[in-house]
């Protein structure tokens, strides 16, 4: 007989004899299995769905801030008579407040001076009436300024016998005054705000002041990496000053060396540091060979430093979508050392983002996993990562 | 418990139906803790693997597309569980290979081939277990897995001639160990005789 037919007669004797198998080892193995849902199946595909349902969860929440921060500047531009009410000067005081009362009175719409390229600029009207030192809301003259899409204001006013006083600015309103007419009767100062001027230029010249974003992006991190979807909300607080809300969810590609995780991990560090193909007599982890999946909120600041470029800094909190249940924790596992996944993870970022068209901006996002840090402990993967960023932004003002 | 065809355990298996996985558990244990202990060092370590393996099936099977027999995909796994499990343990060290002087052949093959049909399957598993991991491994992959020593080469890292070098020397081995039993049984046997 040749080596082979050794061989040959070896398999053939190992086919031919079946092997007993414990019993008990169906139960470790399916305690180990993830549990079944009373229907089964739906829990799979409850699972599958679990970051699209997050994913529209997120962008809901998103677009209600969009627009609660929309509604919110709305009163600029809408006539609100109760507000003429609540922002009545005291007596011996001239005020001005844009959100007042958007009308002028009968006969002085003359008053509205459109600046450059149709910006309007409000208008308060002083209207010379002998010594009357008192400030009337011209409400029953009320007559809105029918010309849709600019901001106007006026306000008309019985100013004091100093006619020719210099309005009281308040609230940083309106910042210098352009006399527009000078009669007997009547004087028309024509009030420059600088800041929504300014917006406005900038709408015309790099997009709207408030915005929401779709983007995506992929991550790059020794054990982050993965793929994000999110949805943003910007909005400029000045010139170049700008707050950001981002919220998405992220997909982490850890499977490799994550492992489920039900022990003491203080207890079990250092068995399991020693032996990290969870084969060991501990049961507390196995493999689950799964994603990570994170959803993130992610504000910032930022600055516009040019043109195109702008910089932010700002917090990251994500929380883990999975294991929250059975008091399950993931652990990363690299063969030399073990660190759980924090459940709630709490970063910093910088972003350097460019505009490469009007709606479409690419940027570069550094993350920083500060868990390590706030707990003073050791325990934490710190998920730091640099992630290449693509976001198409909508402008809603 | 009904009885599933091998498509509807997948299908089911895939939606985490416990009556599912539990027949597909049954059904192949036996063969996968034979497969394990031919790797393994003892019957605990090869019925760990055996549950690591299975693990891995459960938590992946959404992954098997339906190309190719099921029962190879699941194979497959568990014998790279194995290999996963000994180049973590045994194997790391033992790649530079001190090549001892070969054992004499002087008729022990055909004796072996002879003995081999009365040795229990538990105490054959237990000579190949006798066998160094590295040897013992190689030569499942050969022998029984069918692989190439080009391929196994390429998947353990060492040379073709090192891996010739550890079948025939296992081979060598096994033969050694079964005639060694064999001799002791009839010993042992005509003793209880006298």
């Amino acid at each position: 007989m040749s080596r082979v037919e050794f061989d040959e007669l070896l398999r053939q004797r190992m086919d031919s004899e079946e092997l007993e198998v414990d019993p008990a080892q169906w139960d470790r193995l399916s305690a180990l299995l993830p549990p079944v849902n009373a229907l089964p199946g739906k829990r799979g595909k409850s699972r599958k769905l679990l970051p699209w349902i997050t994913g529209i969860a997120a962008s809901v929440a998103a677009l209600a801030v969009a627009a609660w921060l929309f509604t919110a500047k709305k009163g600029y531009q809408t006539d609100r008579p109760g507000l003429s009410e609540k922002s009545k000067p005291a007596d011996n005081e001239q005020q001005y407040t844009p959100a007042d009362t958007i009308v002028a009175p009968k006969g002085q719409q003359q008053g509205v001076k459109p600046l450059n390229n149709n910006i309007y600029a409000p208008v308060y009207q002083r209207a010379v009436q002998g010594s009357s030192t008192n400030i009337t809301h011209n409400n029953e003259d009320k007559q809105h300024i029918a010309d849709p899409g600019e901001f106007r204001q006026a306000n008309s006013i019985i100013p004091s016998t100093h006619a020719k006083e210099e309005a009281v600015v308040k609230n940083g309103q309106p910042s210098f005054i352009e006399k527009e007419k000078n009669t007997a009767d009547e004087e028309t100062y024509t009030y420059k705000m600088p800041e929504l001027i300014a917006g406005a230029a900038e709408n015309k010249n790099t997009g709207d002041r408030t915005s929401i974003g779709l983007g995506g992006g992929i991550n790059y991190g020794t054990m982050n990496t993965g793929y994000t979807l999110g949805l943003s909300a910007r909005r400029y607080v000045s010139d170049r000053v700008f707050v950001d809300g981002t919220v998405a969810v992220l997909m982490n590609k850890n499977s490799e060396n994550t492992l489920n995780y039900t022990g003491d991990f203080i207890a079990d560090q250092k068995a399991l540091a020693s032996n990290t193909r969870a084969r060991s007599s501990s049961e507390n982890y196995y493999y689950p060979s799964q994603g990570l999946y994170y959803i993130q909120f992610n504000p910032s600041i930022g600055y516009k430093v040019a043109k195109r470029v702008a910089m932010s800094v700002g917090g990251d909190f994500q929380q883990m979508l999975q294991n929250s249940a059975n008091n399950e924790t993931l652990l990363f596992s690299d063969g030399e050392d073990a660190r759980l996944f924090p459940t709630f993870d709490v970063g910093l970022t910088g972003k350097t983002e460019i505009n490469v068209t009007p709606s479409i901006q690419a940027g570069v996002l550094y993350r920083e996993g500060l868990n390590n840090l706030i707990r003073n402990e050791t325990r934490y993967v710190n998920r730091r990562y640099v992630q290449v960023q693509v976001k198409y932004s909508l402008p809603i003002r | 418990m009904p009885i599933f065809t091998e498509q509807e355990l997948i299908s089911r298996c895939k939606e985490n139906d416990r009556v599912a996985q539990e027949q597909l558990y049954k059904k192949n244990c036996s063969l996968f803790l034979k497969l394990c202990a031919r790797y393994a060092r003892d019957m605990h370590d090869a019925e760990q693997l055996m549950q690591d393996g299975f693990l891995k099936i459960f938590n992946n099977i959404n992954t098997y597309q339906g190309n190719g027999s099921f029962e190879g995909w699941m194979r497959r796994i568990v014998v790279n569980t194995c290999l996963d499990y000994l180049k973590s343990k045994y194997l790391k060290d033992a790649k530079q290979v001190h090549y001892p002087a070969e054992m004499s052949e002087n008729g022990a093959q055909a004796t072996a081939n002879l003995a081999l049909d009365k040795i229990a399957i538990k105490e054959l598993l237990g000579i190949i277990q006798t066998l160094s991991p590295m040897s013992r491994t190689v030569f499942n992959l050969y022998a029984f897995e069918g692989y190439s020593h080009k391929e196994i080469a390429g998947m353990l890292e060492i040379s073709e001639g090192t891996s010739q070098w550890h079948v025939n020397n296992a081979r060598k081995n096994l033969q050694h160990k079964v005639n060694q039993y064999l001799h002791k049984e009839i010993k042992s046997h005509e003793q209880s005789r006298i």
